[in-house]
């Protein structure tokens, strides 16, 4: 009841006040009557009544304190004055909000994108068990390689074999032309996987059933799981769908089921599930290391435990079948850290940058705060003498920083919320798991608190230095000479499906015939096709024999090479120049000789001394697998060296078979792959004739993943480059806050003592000297700053040497321009208001003190 | 024996001094004041920063209620009137009262 008649009073509160104002009206007139009945005449009476009565304002302060909580009031009136302050210094106010918000917000986007890439874990049941299995080669092998695929064999014993895995999982992704869905063919990515793989994950369909071990064996009908995007992009997110049948690169596959919305395999984008159903030979095969690995550590197991173990296994293998050979090692990381790979690094790095930001922005703030209070000293003192509780004031002027720090933060979340929204689009592969990413509120407590000008500047420094090293690492890998043309080269894949012919080894003249059909359209200079598409994230590394060769001890250069098979004309449209021999001709051809062309750095490693023009090399196994003897490959050209993979490392052996060949070297049909074309204007204007022209020839081929050379490479860079613009930005907003908390201490400093600079002014000091003296005293703690600044980024500074390419953490070039620049800001940053009191006229200047 | 101020009244003591004086009938603040004047012969000094609060929270308590009405000298003025609930308080604060004063008693009669 009583609430209810105080929120009543609280709705009514002008009325009230409006009635209290007539009754104090009432009883002060009731007063003066009183007097003036006792005698005193009218003036003295009204004034004497007055000071009976005494303070009316007292009374309705009062009053009012009864029917409203006072600390309620209070705040309000608080939250006004700060708001009605903040708006009377709107510079004050809009530096300093800004600071937070920009502090706050950037905060909060990296430690939401750190959160969910880093520290929240993976999706799957009990996924701290759940671990990659790669094959390395160790440096003693002859290759550097460090994490590549399994073979099929090897997975299957392994898992026998294994006591460190509860389980083992395994799977490969290929590209599948879709049909029998309405549209036209279109080109997914399929993730072939064994029966095992998704119970291990501890996952189930969201629709339907996984396959079971029946599935895997050919022979069986297809079978097929949708995934989430897939069901809903392509088949309306019917449920009716199961049972349904699709055409898998020709293939007739039975639709049984859907995978859950969030469902990811780590690492990989996929669009459909389906049982790897390898040829019964390939079960056998130890030399193509082509699948992944997923194993679930059994109780008390660790990566190293497991590790140990399969040294074991690995020596069982090679006493039987001479394979692998040493440095051939399996390796097991822990899923979570796989998945996110190089990516950590470069989120730590970050997140420590945009922690330093914060600091300063705090810093700033609190500076700000600070000059502010000592130039509020005399209102303080007023409200004290007034009758304000020391707490009361305190109150008011927490109050306002709170309303501060609330408009800051709001601010800041909308930034971060843009962030968070940036990162989310991104690429997996420059910022995997980017779709888990959300915003997340960290609870971030200022103590407003003395910050040094000094810190200020050393912590600028830090993160100023860290970004001039990033990127002047990124200027220097974008500078990286691929040995490729890339200026109007446009790429598309072409896959031709093996079940749409009778005989797969039909694919190279269907290639081969819309490349002369594409060579004929306007606008097309050149063109070929490739199976191995420069920054297509496709590898291809062969191993082979040497003619009249001993196998290479260990030590040695393991035998083998990027091997792409290609169209005449490759070299020709990727601008590769030939060094020596010939390039393909139009007369090789799938019943000629067979022919290799290497390149310069595969001609460096395996015959140093010699001309290899003419030499032969051997592949073994597709031939054995026939029941023939080995196929001989001669070399007949050398040409340059080109970066396919990445930017940074150096040149990989390199060597290019006839598309028309592939199927009798190594038993490639030439179904997978993709054209490049020359053009002239834009590339991608080109793209409606070349569907025209593919639907012409063969309207069941899919034309996919269009794009430009020059994308491709740029997009190889994606993850330095983000680095890069992201500690670029982190270290201008550093630089601003830290010349914005100088000058803001200067300005100050100048304003407390102008009475002073006027004194030295009447004395004889000229502004010159003056301002000397005001900018010295600020640099001092600047230098202190950068010093320290210096010292500790030059211990910090190894951390960031994975990301660097081609420049050393310690590069003192990227350390003095730092210095210089952070000298130069700080001295301007000083200067302005010292300059601007040295102007002020002595005689002013004076009384103004 | 000087004045005292409405300030140096026990805690309550005002609210209950307000409700005793309305049972004479309704009566404006000024009234109440000068009622209290008069019968403490000039010791009760209420002042109104005690007294229109002290009014307020009456009413916020539903013990009295206002309305506006002419005074004597033909002037608008609010009165203030007892409300049952007014009345049962005014005798459980009397009684409260009446212990704390013998209590007070007890403590100084004490040796």
């Amino acid at each position: 009841m009583r609430t209810v008649r105080r929120l009543w009073y609280v709705f009514r509160r002008a009325r009230e006040a409006r009635e209290l104002e007539a009754e104090l009206k009432f009883h002060l007139e009731m007063k003066q009557q009183e007097l003036e009945s006792d005698g005193l005449d009218r003036r003295e009476a009204a004034v004497a009544a007055r000071r009976t009565v005494g303070n009316t304002l007292l009374t309705r302060d009062r009053a009012r304190d009864v029917w409203i909580w006072p600390w309620l009031h209070d705040a309000v009136q608080d939250v006004r004055y700060a708001l009605r302050m903040l708006g009377r210094n709107p510079g004050f106010a809009s530096i300093a909000i800004l600071t937070l918000a920009v502090g706050i917000g950037a905060n909060t986007a990296i430690f939401s994108v750190v959160n969910a890439v880093l520290l929240r874990p993976l999706a799957y049941r009990a996924s701290e068990e759940l671990v990659r299995i790669h094959t390395r080669f160790l440096p003693e092998s002859g290759r550097d390689v460090p994490k590549f695929g399994i073979a099929p064999a090897e997975v299957l014993d392994y898992r026998d074999a294994s006591n460190a895995m509860a389980d083992v999982g395994y799977y490969a992704v290929n590209g599948v032309t879709l049909l029998g869905s309405g549209d036209l063919p279109a080109r997914v990515r399929a993730l072939q996987a064994d029966d095992r793989l998704l119970p291990l994950l501890g996952v189930e369909p969201a629709i339907g059933r996984w396959f079971g071990p029946e599935e895997d064996e050919s022979g069986v009908s297809w079978t097929v799981l949708l995934g989430h995007a897939l069901w809903r992009t392509r088949f309306g997110a019917d449920s009716a769908v199961l049972g349904r049948t699709i055409s898998l690169s020709g293939a007739e596959a039975e639709i049984i089921g859907v995978m859950p919305q969030d469902f990811k395999v780590p690492g990989e984008d996929v669009d459909l599930f389906a049982p790897l159903r390898y040829p019964e030979h390939s079960r056998e095969e130890r030399d193509s290391h082509n699948l992944s690995a997923i194993g679930r550590l059994g109780p008390g197991h660790t990566p190293e435990s497991a590790r140990l173990e399969s040294e074991g296994i690995q020596t069982g293998w090679a006493e039987q079948y001479g394979h692998p050979g040493p440095g051939h090692v399996l390796v097991f990381a822990p899923l979570q850290d796989d998945v996110v790979g190089s990516a950590g690094a470069a989120l730590w790095i970050l997140f420590a940058a945009v922690a330093l930001v914060l600091v300063i922005a705090a810093a700033n703030v609190g500076n700000l705060l600070l000059a502010r209070g000592e130039s509020r000293m005399a209102e303080m003192s007023i409200r004290a003498a007034l009758g304000a509780s020391r707490s009361r004031v305190l109150r008011q002027m927490l109050t306002g920083s709170i309303v501060l720090a609330i408009l800051g933060t709001a601010i800041g979340v909308g930034i971060a919320a843009w962030g968070v929204g940036v990162a989310r689009a991104m690429d997996p592969s420059t910022l995997p798991r980017a779709s888990s990413i959300a915003l997340d509120l960290p609870v971030l407590v200022f103590t407003a608190g003395m910050a040094l000008l000094a810190a200020e500047v050393a912590l600028c420094v830090v993160v100023l230095v860290g970004a001039g090293l990033l990127v002047r690492s990124f200027v220097a890998l974008v500078g990286v000479d691929t040995g490729l043309e890339t200026e109007g080269r446009l790429s598309f894949e072409l896959a031709v499906p093996a079940s749409l012919y009778e005989n797969g080894q039909n694919a190279p003249a269907i290639i081969s015939r819309i490349r002369e059909r594409l060579l004929a359209l306007p606008g097309v200079t050149g063109g070929s096709y490739t199976s191995l598409l420069p920054f297509s994230g496709i590898r291809g590394r062969r191993g082979f024999t040497l003619e009249n060769r001993l196998e290479p001890a260990q030590g040695d250069t393991a035998w083998n090479a990027e091997t792409a098979s290609v169209r005449s004309g490759w070299f020709q449209t990727l601008g590769i120049p030939l060094v020596k021999g010939r390039a393909f001709r139009e007369s090789d051809g799938a019943e000629t000789e067979l022919v290799a062309v290497i390149s310069e750095e595969m001609e460096r490693l395996f015959w140093p001394e010699e001309d290899p023009i003419g030499k032969r090399l051997g592949f073994e196994w597709w031939a054995s697998a026939r029941g023939e003897s080995i196929a001989w490959v001669t070399v007949v050209g050398v040409v340059g060296n080109t970066r396919t993979q990445r930017l940074d490392g150096g040149f990989q052996p390199e060597m290019y078979l006839h598309h028309d060949q592939a199927y009798r070297v190594h038993g490639d049909p030439g179904r997978n792959g993709s054209f490049v074309l020359q053009t002239i204007g834009d590339p991608l204007a080109l793209m409606s004739a070349v569907r025209r022209e593919v639907a012409d020839v063969e309207p069941r081929l899919a034309v996919a993943d269009v794009s430009t050379l020059r994308a491709r490479i740029d997009g190889s860079v994606s993850q330095p480059r983000l680095a890069a613009t992201l500690m670029g930005g982190f270290a201008a907003i550093a630089l601003f806050l830290a010349t914005v908390g100088i000058y803001g201490v200067v300005s100050h400093s100048t304003v407390r003592r102008t009475r002073e600079i006027g004194i030295r002014r009447v004395l004889g000091a000229d502004g010159r000297s003056v301002v000397g003296m005001m900018v010295r005293e600020a640099a001092a703690p600047a230098v202190v700053g950068l010093a320290v600044g210096l010292f500790a980024t030059f211990a910090l500074v190894s951390l960031l040497e994975t990301l660097l390419f081609q420049i050393s953490p310690r590069d003192p070039g990227t350390f003095a321009a730092i210095a210089a620049m952070v000298a130069a800001v700080t001295l301007v940053a000083a200067w302005l208001p010292a300059r601007r009191a040295a102007r002020v006229p002595p005689a002013i200047a004076i009384r103004l003190g | 024996m000087g004045a005292t101020d409405s300030s140096d009244l026990l805690p309550g003591t005002l609210d209950l001094l307000i409700l005793k004086t309305l049972t004479r009938g309704a009566q404006h603040g000024y009234g109440i004041a000068r009622h209290l004047e008069t019968v403490s012969n000039d010791v009760l000094q209420v002042g109104e920063s005690s007294l229109y609060p002290a009014l307020r929270r009456l009413r916020l308590n539903g013990w009295v209620k206002a309305s506006w009405g002419v005074s004597e000298n033909k002037r608008r003025a609010r009165f203030y009137a007892l409300t049952p609930a007014g009345r049962k308080q005014l005798q459980r604060e009397r009684h409260e009262f009446g212990r704390m004063i013998l209590a007070i008693h007890k403590v100084l009669g004490a040796t």
